[in-house]
């Protein structure tokens, strides 16, 4: 075992391969931030309570606050991985169009969160999104255009 | 946050052999330890990742009936599980009320009764006189009032 305050480390962010040195108490949110300059994801609260840094670890959604890039070694999703080809992802064309967001602060977050609850299958009804989306605050308080945007996607996808 | 060095445990007899040295600390979830790093409440000099040893997240029937759900096993796994979700209806509602989904995306269910208590002073950014958290501090001498708890412990008062 090779105990390191300056670990070496490898990752996959948003499909592109990145080594870098690092202090060993970067969390993934940071290393994003101010290592790998993608800014999308958000510092809110930094102690995982507000959801603002929702990012997809392996494809599960998680606080990139909480969790260590030395022990994120693997395939992880940034809102800047989400639209292909200059396309927006549904879940983001849907926060526009139901005007989901004020100051949009918490949206990186809000619609990582929504991008992997419609992939966990979990939204069902309103007040199961509500329910699973309660890690992502809002202080503008678009909660209702929130879950209208999911609902959206979900009746998009029904219908193809 | 105090500096320490990392390293990500390969099994599990290295993983407890090199966690019996002093100052060190086990790395699962990290949605407590992370805080409490950020906290000054822990400062541990080393950091051991155990989060990848393998085997140790199963869920699992036993033959003599009863379930056995693997230390690393995380929050929402185990609530979703399909065992879980099925016969043990009242541990799966109950996991699923805590936290958020992200953070049970990350939580295991063995680190899950290690967190601390919650009490505000103890997790205040600027250090109180706590004693829960400085044990060796003289909080009661430093102009502190304290009263006792329903469960005898002793809190500061305002």
């Amino acid at each position: 075992m090779q105990f390191s305050s300056n670990p070496k480390i490898a990752l996959r962010v948003n499909g592109a391969s990145y080594e870098c040195q690092i202090d060993a108490r970067t969390t993934l949110l940071d290393l994003l931030r101010e290592h790998l300059q993608l800014t999308g994801s958000k510092k809110g609260c930094n102690f995982g309570e507000c959801g603002a840094c929702t990012v997809h670890l392996n494809g599960r959604r998680v606080n990139a606050c909480l969790v260590l890039a030395a022990a994120a070694e693997s395939d992880v999703t940034t809102i800047e991985g989400l639209a292909e080809n200059g396309r927006l992802h549904p879940v983001q064309q849907a926060f526009i169009d139901q005007d989901a967001f004020q100051c949009g602060y918490c949206t990186p977050g809000q619609v990582m969160s929504a991008v992997a609850l419609i992939r966990e299958g979990h939204a069902t009804t309103p007040a199961e999104i509500r329910e699973w989306m309660s890690g992502n605050i809002c202080r503008c308080s678009s909660y209702p255009q929130i879950v209208a945007a999911i609902e959206a996607v979900l009746a998009q996808e029904k219908g193809t | 946050m105090e500096t320490f060095a990392y390293a990500r445990a390969a099994n599990v007899v290295e993983a407890l052999a090199q966690g019996a040295v002093p100052e060190t600390a086990f790395l699962a979830g990290g949605t407590e330890l992370l805080n409490w790093l950020r906290l000054g409440i822990a400062k541990p000099a080393r950091l051991i990742d155990i989060a990848r040893l393998d085997g140790l997240a199963d869920i699992a029937r036993l033959p003599n009936g009863g379930l056995r759900i693997g230390a690393l096993a995380r929050l929402n796994d185990v609530a979703l599980n399909d065992i879980v979700a099925g016969e043990y209806p009242v541990l799966s509602r109950a996991i699923l009320k805590s936290a958020s989904a992200q953070l049970r995306n990350l939580a295991t269910v063995g680190g899950n009764p290690l967190q601390k208590t919650r009490c505000g002073y103890f997790r205040a950014e600027d250090i109180l006189p706590c004693t829960a958290r400085h044990e060796s501090t003289l909080a009661p001498f430093q102009g502190v009032k304290h009263a006792t708890t329903p469960s005898g412990r002793r809190r500061p008062m305002e």
